[in-house]
């Protein structure tokens, strides 16, 4: 608890670190990565759903934010500035992957939206554990759904943030959580799943 | 249109991003609208259903040092330097393969008269093509040929059908004799105790059919005679009371005939002292 705080006080101040690695201070850029990475694969891994594809995402984050960094003005905005990098790479992945996916002739419709990693029969055995059923669904809505539920849901980001992030009102960051959270509920109905086990917070 | 949600204030209550006025007056409306409450109890819960994801834990990543050459980021950035190059060593042992191969099959592309001919060993020049009547010719005498062959093949299987049939015909009768001759020979001296046994069979059975028959017919006779005698009792006490109502009515005819010889007689004295007087 008390490493989870330090990271997230050191995270608070990581403007300093970004100057630094923007200078071409490679040991901040370290730390930097330290810092963000497990952040960044976790945002990667509920957008995918796959441990895989997280990582592969995670590292080209990465490569993107060391070769764009000297290109940040605003080292207080490196939160956003380095989500948005996740989000642009992971929907380049998805693009890549629906791509793959349109050549192979025997390939469902359903297989084609989800990676393979979904189709293992040791994902089959773990299905119905309420987190990767809530993860499947997840991966059911819209991109920007998705999008915007993870980010205020697991990165903590303002509506202000994920508002710039994405280049849209806050009105509309605000009514697509809202319609996430309807289609969220609506799915968690029909796949009949209990909410009441669950408690609130971690 | 006062009931109408305001998304922006539900959502922001939701997550905690009201102040403080702002919030009790949202929980007022909460309080005073029902549809406004489901909606914040639907969100509530499909937020409540997102917290059983968590997130996943990681190794720490090779953090970048400047001198390490094998870390994430230098591994990838030195990338692109040499990409091209291996592109080209690529294509060019590719083509090696390829051309390596050709040799070794001494492989062949020829193109004759608008066609394209890929062949490996020596390559053949075409024949000249047949004509038209050598064709039907060849055809001819390979279909009077296969023609010949298979009458030859059908006559041979219809005589090694006719041996077989043959031969199960005689072994079928040689089996029917044999069952015939074991029939006969059965021993006089079996028939004659069967026989006698069977008759005594019978008779007893005969015997006791008879014992059975005599001994219904006696109970028959007896509940007839029982019933007879029973009819005659009942015949009796019904004439018996037919004679005795008789009887009762003719008394009783005789005590009316008497009362009304009295009443005459009275009458007569009646009028002749009267007329006496």
């Amino acid at each position: 608890m008390i490493t989870e705080t330090l990271q997230e006080i050191a995270m608070m101040h990581i403007d300093g670190l970004v100057i630094r690695a923007r200078n071409g201070d490679q040991k901040a850029f370290g730390k930097i990565m330290g810092l963000w990475f497990k952040r960044i694969y976790n945002f990667s891994n509920k957008y995918f759903g796959d441990h895989d594809l997280a990582m592969e995402t995670t590292q080209k984050t990465f490569i993107a934010v060391y070769h764009n960094i000297r290109k940040l003005q605003d080292p207080a905005k490196f939160k956003t500035w380095i989500y948005k990098i996740a989000w642009n790479q992971c929907h380049e992945e998805e693009r890549r992957i629906n791509r793959k996916n349109w050549f192979s002739l025997f390939t469902s419709p359903e297989a084609r939206n989800m990676p393979e990693y979904f189709m293992t029969p040791d994902k089959e055995m773990h299905v119905k554990e309420i987190g990767d059923l809530v993860s499947d669904i997840l991966k059911t809505l819209p991109e920007e759904q998705k999008t915007i539920i993870i980010l205020k849901e697991y990165e903590g980001l303002k509506f202000r943030e994920i508002a710039e992030m994405l280049g849209i009102s806050e009105n509309t960051a605000k009514s697509r959580m809202y319609y996430a959270l309807k289609s969220l509920r609506k799915s968690i109905e029909e796949n009949n799943i209990d909410i009441n086990s669950l408690l609130y917070g971690k | 249109m006062e009931n109408k949600i305001n998304i922006s204030e539900l959502i922001d209550y939701l997550y905690g991003d009201l102040t403080q006025l702002e919030k009790e007056a949202f929980e007022e409306k909460l309080r005073s609208n029902p549809d406004l409450r489901k909606e914040f109890e639907e969100l509530s819960a499909a937020r409540k259903g997102l917290s059983s994801m968590e997130d996943r834990e990681i190794m720490d990543p090779f953090v970048f040092q400047a001198g390490y050459k094998n870390s994430l980021v230098n591994k990838t950035i030195n990338r692109p330097r040499y990409m091209a190059a291996r592109y080209m060593v690529a294509i060019a042992a590719s083509l090696a393969i390829f051309f390596l191969a050709g040799y070794l099959t001494r492989a062949t592309i020829s193109f004759d008269d608008g066609s394209t001919r890929f062949s490996f060993g020596n390559s053949h020049s075409p024949e000249k093509p047949l004509s038209r009547e050598e064709i039907t010719g060849l055809i001819r005498n390979e279909v009077a040929g296969n023609n010949q062959a298979l009458a030859g093949q059908l006559k041979a299987s219809e005589a090694s059908f006719r041996q077989v049939l043959n031969e199960h015909a005689r072994m079928q009768e040689a089996e029917i004799r044999k069952l015939i001759t074991s029939y006969t020979t059965a021993k006089n001296e079996e028939i004659d105790v069967f026989l006698a046994q069977l008759q005594k069979d019978n008779r007893n059975l005969v015997n006791e059919y008879m014992e059975q028959a005599s001994a219904r017919q006696q109970a028959y006779v007896q509940n007839l005679l029982v019933s007879f005698s029973d009819y005659l009792q009942q015949q009796r006490n019904q004439d018996l009371q037919r004679i005795q109502s008789s009887l009762v009515t003719l008394k009783e005819s005789q005590d009316q005939q008497k009362l009304r010889t009295s009443e005459i007689l009275t009458s007569i004295i009646t009028t002749m002292n009267t007329q006496n007087n």
